[in-house]
């Protein structure tokens, strides 16, 4: 950029420059933050709706709040037969054990698929990709009753064991992509040194793997978090719901009462995923860039 | 490898080891720790294990869940795991558990699928279980209740189809409602069309209830029609579905009646329109969650008209929803326990109230009505109107095959509104599709 | 691969089934047996309650017939072929221009990311009703100029566009994946490059854009199959329907009414197993394709 200009001095240009520059940052902002008032808006107003009393919300739509109150919380959270916090008990369990299930049995596999020579790595590497694309409602049916002929059915086991089990191909393949960027001239002199692919993969591919595991770490969070359907078919009793089934009973889609319930559980059920999000994304920035490979 | 990414890595590690920790104490179920199994064991210990199904919102999984706990004070050896859920989650999960052999000991019934659930044998006979009293329903009742013949599914509430008028609104502009015992579609209509003449602007005179099920088999009823036939087949004819929808497209052609654009689809959210509409068709019951949306309004509870002035009052019905006893239910006669306690016992009405409409036990109403408020007398007196209606014809559940016919309505009703086909082409397809698909699901 | 070094192709075998263990596992134990059941079931007669009947290719032969059917087809292109593009493009523009070092990165970060964090909340459909409904925020703002409209959600002109923007509304997640790509590229490379004089333009278009293109091509093959079974927004906004007149009756949508609201769960089955075959005649042309524009840095 900027290579045109030899015709003033120097330093004019420098000045130039840096006024150039700055001003760009500040239209910068001012774009990424305008832009970012209009995403956030539809939450904005579901922000100050939870604050509005639930009559009122669809009544008088609208940014303002004419009547504050936190009833919708403090109501909202005793709504159904047990506390909010029972619900996200079970969602964090859910969740972490899921994270760790997909984050370890999927960069495993994706280390297989992405670096090791072996027989039917193609066809193997072919299945899992048509496991992605089966629509789940057809698979629903028989897999409930695989967990039910097992006695598995108002337990955790089946939301979280599967993911031990890499049942969540996305993220392999999410992994196998991220490790392709990776050079392949760092675990060959691993191995030159007489590494074995164990040792390649403990010391010099895990940690070269951050971001990837950061994201899959971070979308199995929120996907699990907010996944509705396997809980609402494997958790059915009251004290084992987790957060969306429990906020999905809150709603009575013949009448649409309990709107402000509804909201202001929502919005409490963001705040985990997004402190999570916050915290885990400095992992994302953390790749061979600032490991510091030498 | 430098220093800080195997310190990173370490601490991974400490995490992962913790996640497995927390997973492993957390994997029993939080549900069988206190009650040793979830299928229903029951068996050996005396005590039976049985799972209870239902659906609505959080102010009726309060009530059961509240009602739950009064069984468990009178049978302390049942324990009841409560199976809620949202309406269509609700029918999504119990699909899933019929084809897993794995459905609550006792469920509720979407009205769509009795027959469906029945033809496949899903409930469990109701007649030699003991456990079940029903000395207080006149033999009429029970006779009604059967499905061939046999009492396999147990009505435990019942509603009507309901006109509801905003008092508040009329009395505003000084309107009346005609007398409803006598009045006729049309007279409804011009009722409604001289309302809109002096409404204020935004004010509708009625929202779009073309699809209300309840509605149309009362239109079809009136017209010496039926929803289903006793041998399972549809019951009525293009022409007299085609003027149903005439019969609303008029209101909204003379501005009487919301546009589905203005009440944000076919399928009426009373939190959009209660503010907006003098009037509304739906079921009776829906009065006891909807009145306290708007407080300030008062309303009030009308019977459907009749097609033609002088006509007797048999096109009346009362809609009875219904619970049932799984067919492989593990502990029938717990299972029966608790439905004689939902339907007869003495504190039910003052935990559930009208929220289901009026109780089709007797005795259950009377004390219901007793402790209902304002709202919740007028939601028992809607059913009683058209209980009291001498002669009325039997009604008959939607056969197996009809379960999407409302779906079918609602895209209809759409298609309609929107002018993308004709009334009678609109009409003729609709009839022409469901009954299609239930001859499809008798082969 | 023309030369091998390191460990031999038995020891890589044998390291590969190790690392594959779990994945196997889930395979026969959990994935296979359902997928399996789910082919068996297209070729019958199943209504979830009794045995499944054996009707051979009726399933099959029903769709050509099925008008729905077809509207659901051509909904779910029409959604593929505007959504993708557009979403990813925007991921893509908005991850180059936060990943350049701009102050406060983490924050608009965060906000952009939120929308995705609310998933397919039953809360989506109220929102979205109060940006695109009768009495919404696009509304009033077009009366404002002077402009009438009503509900864009309840015109079958309009409601599929609706959820084409409620799908980039959510572009988070392929941005959070291209973010972490571009931080996946060797910083080395660019100091290297730094060296040999190379621009700023040059360094994006010869390291940069060629270094990313595996995580394009990721982000491109998975959004094409997400969006062929996109599913829930349109469920949520359209009260599990797909309406008005079928103007959002996704492809799984339509399968869902099928299978569990018809209890054809033999049909569902079959438009499954055809939608699989059609995503992955897809995805396989894009794999062919990706020969010629995808860049491994492992080869």
């Amino acid at each position: 950029m900027a290579t045109n200009e030899t015709t003033v001095s120097v330093a004019g240009v420098r000045v130039r420059r840096r006024r150039q520059i700055a001003g760009r940052q500040v239209l910068r902002h001012v774009l990424l933050l305008a832009f970012a008032l209009v995403l956030l808006y539809p939450l904005i107003w579901m922000v100050t709706s939870s604050l509005k009393p639930s009559t009122q919300i669809l009544a008088d739509p609208g940014l303002i709040i004419r009547d504050f109150t936190l009833d919708n919380f403090r109501i909202g959270w005793n709504a159904l037969p047990r506390p909010f916090s029972v619900f996200f008990v079970n969602s964090f369990i859910v969740t972490i054990g899921s994270i760790v299930g997909n984050v370890v049995s999927c960069a495993l596999a994706a280390y297989a698929f992405a670096r090791l020579n072996f027989r039917g790595r193609k066809v193997y590497f072919g299945i899992m990709l048509v496991t992605i694309m089966l629509p789940f409602h057809v698979l629903i049916v028989p897999q409930y009753i695989i967990f039910s002929q097992l006695g598995l059915v108002n337990t955790f086991y089946p939301l979280v064991a599967p993911k031990f089990l890499a049942t969540d191909a996305f993220f392999i393949f999410l992994m196998v992509q991220f490790l392709r960027t990776i050079p392949r001239e760092l675990d060959r002199a691993a191995w030159v040194d007489g590494a074995g692919p164990f040792a390649t993969f403990w010391y010099i591919i895990l940690p070269l793997m951050t971001p990837a595991l950061a994201t899959c770490a971070i979308f199995t969070f929120i996907w699990t978090w907010n996944d509705f359907f396997s809980p609402l078919i494997y958790l059915t009793a009251t004290p084992a719901f987790t957060v969306p089934v429990a906020l999905n009973s809150l709603l009575d889609s013949e009448t649409q009462s309990g709107i402000g319930y509804l909201f202001a559980m929502s919005l409490l059920s963001l705040v985990p995923i997004f402190i999570f999000f916050v915290v885990a994304q400095k992992y994302l920035i953390r790749g061979i860039s600032t490991t510091g490979l030498k | 490898m430098n220093g800080p990414s195997r310190r990173d890595f370490l601490r991974t590690n400490a995490l992962a080891a913790l996640g497995l920790t927390a997973l492993g104490l957390g994997a029993c179920s939080p549900v069988s720790r206190d009650s040793g199994s979830s299928n229903g064991g029951g068996g050996g210990g005396g005590g039976a294990n049985i799972r209870y199904g239902w659906w609505g919102g959080s102010d009726r999984q309060q009530a059961y869940n509240k009602a739950l706990a009064e069984f468990r004070k009178k049978f302390p050896d049942i324990k009841v795991d409560p199976e809620f859920a949202d309406f269509d989650a609700f029918q999504d999960r119990i699909a899933t558990q019929m084809a897993g052999r794995n459905a609550p000991d006792v469920f509720w019934i979407a009205a769509t699928s009795v027959v469906s659930f029945y033809a496949n044998g899903m409930y469990h006979d109701l007649d030699g279980l003991k456990e079940l009293d029903l000395s207080d329903f006149p033999k009429q009742d029970i006779e009604e209740f059967k499905i061939d013949g046999k009492l396999n599914t147990m009505p435990f509430a019942s509603f009507t189809p309901a006109l509801r008028s905003n008092a508040t609104f009329l009395e505003e502009q000084g309107a009346k409602v005609p007398d409803d015992e006598n009045w006729t579609w049309s007279d409804l209509s011009e009722f409604l069309k001289d309302c809109q003449k002096d409404a204020p602007k935004g004010r509708r005179a009625i929202a779009y209830n073309a699809n209300a099920d309840l509605g149309f088999e009362s239109w079809l009823r009136s017209h010496g029609q039926e929803l289903w036939t006793q041998d399972g087949n549809v019951g009525w004819d293009a022409e007299a579905c085609g003027e149903w929808f005439a019969w609303w497209e008029d209101l909204r052609e003379s501005g009487a009646a919301l546009t589905l654009a203005e009440q944000e689809g076919v399928s009426m959210d009373w939190g959009i329109v209660g503010n907006r509409v003098m009037m509304s068709l739906g079921n009776s019951n829906h009065l006891t969650p909807d009145a306290p949306v708007f407080p300030k309004y008062e309303f009030q509870l009308h019977l459907t008209p009749k097609a033609s002035a002088g006509a007797d009052g048999s096109h009346r019905y009362v809609y009875t929803p219904r619970m049932a006893i799984y067919k492989q239910s593990a502990n029938p006669e717990a299972a029966a326990s608790l439905v004689n306690f939902l339907v007869n016992d003495e504190v039910m009405p003052g935990l559930i109230g009208t929220t289901m409409g009026a109780p089709t036990n007797p005795q259950q109403r009377k004390r219901t009505y007793e402790q209902a408020d304002a709202n919740g007398k007028k939601v028992i007196d809607a059913v009683d109107r058209e209980r009291d209606t001498k002669g009325r014809k039997p009604r008959y559940e939607a056969p197996a095959g009809a379960s999407t016919w409302r779906t079918d309505m609602d895209r209809t009703v759409e298609a309609v509104s929107l002018k993308k086909t004709s009334i009678a082409d609109a009409a003729a397809r609709m009839t022409k599709d469901i009954q299609a698909a239930i001859d499809a699901a008798r082969k | 691969m023309t030369r091998r070094t390191g460990p031999s192709f038995g020891r890589q075998g044998r390291a590969a089934h190790v690392f594959l263990t779990p994945w196997l596992l889930g395979m026969f134990l959990i994935t296979l047996a359902p997928l399996l059941a789910s082919l068996y079931l297209s070729f019958t007669d199943y209504n979830l309650m009794s045995d499944p009947r054996w009707i051979g290719l009726d399933n099959f032969v029903r769709m050509g017939a099925d008008p729905r059917f077809w509207n659901a087809v051509s909904v779910t292109f029409r959604y593929v072929l505007i959504s993708v593009p557009i979403q990813l493009a925007f991921a893509l523009l908005l991850a180059l221009v936060l990943d350049k070092g701009v102050r406060g990165l983490a924050l608009y970060r965060s906000a952009y990311y939120l929308p995705s964090l609310l998933g397919s909340s039953v809360a989506v459909a109220i929102l979205w009703r109060t940006v695109f409904g009768d009495r919404g925020i696009v509304n009033a703002a077009l009366g404002f100029f002077g402009i009438e409209a009503t509900s864009w959600l309840q015109n079958p002109a309009t409601a599929l566009s609706t959820l084409i923007i409620l799908n980039v509304w959510t572009f988070g997640s392929p941005m959070i994946i291209f973010l972490a790509g571009l931080r996946q590229i060797p910083q080395a490379y660019y100091e290297a490059a730094q060296v040999d004089g190379a621009g700023t333009w040059r360094r994006f278009r010869h390291i940069t854009v060629p270094l990313l293109t595996p995580i394009v091509f990721f982000n491109l093959v998975l959004q094409i199959i997400g969006s062929f079974q996109a599913f829930s927004q349109a469920h949520i906004i359209s009260g599990g329907r797909g309406g008005p007149v079928d103007s959002t009756l996704f492809y799984t949508l339509y399968l869902y009414q099928q299978g569990f609201r018809s209890f054809n769960m033999g049909y569902a089955s079959a438009l499954a197993w055809v939608l699989l075959l059609a995503i992955a005649v897809i995805t396989a042309i894009n794999f062919l394709v990706a020969k010629y524009w995808v860049y491994y840095g492992d080869e």
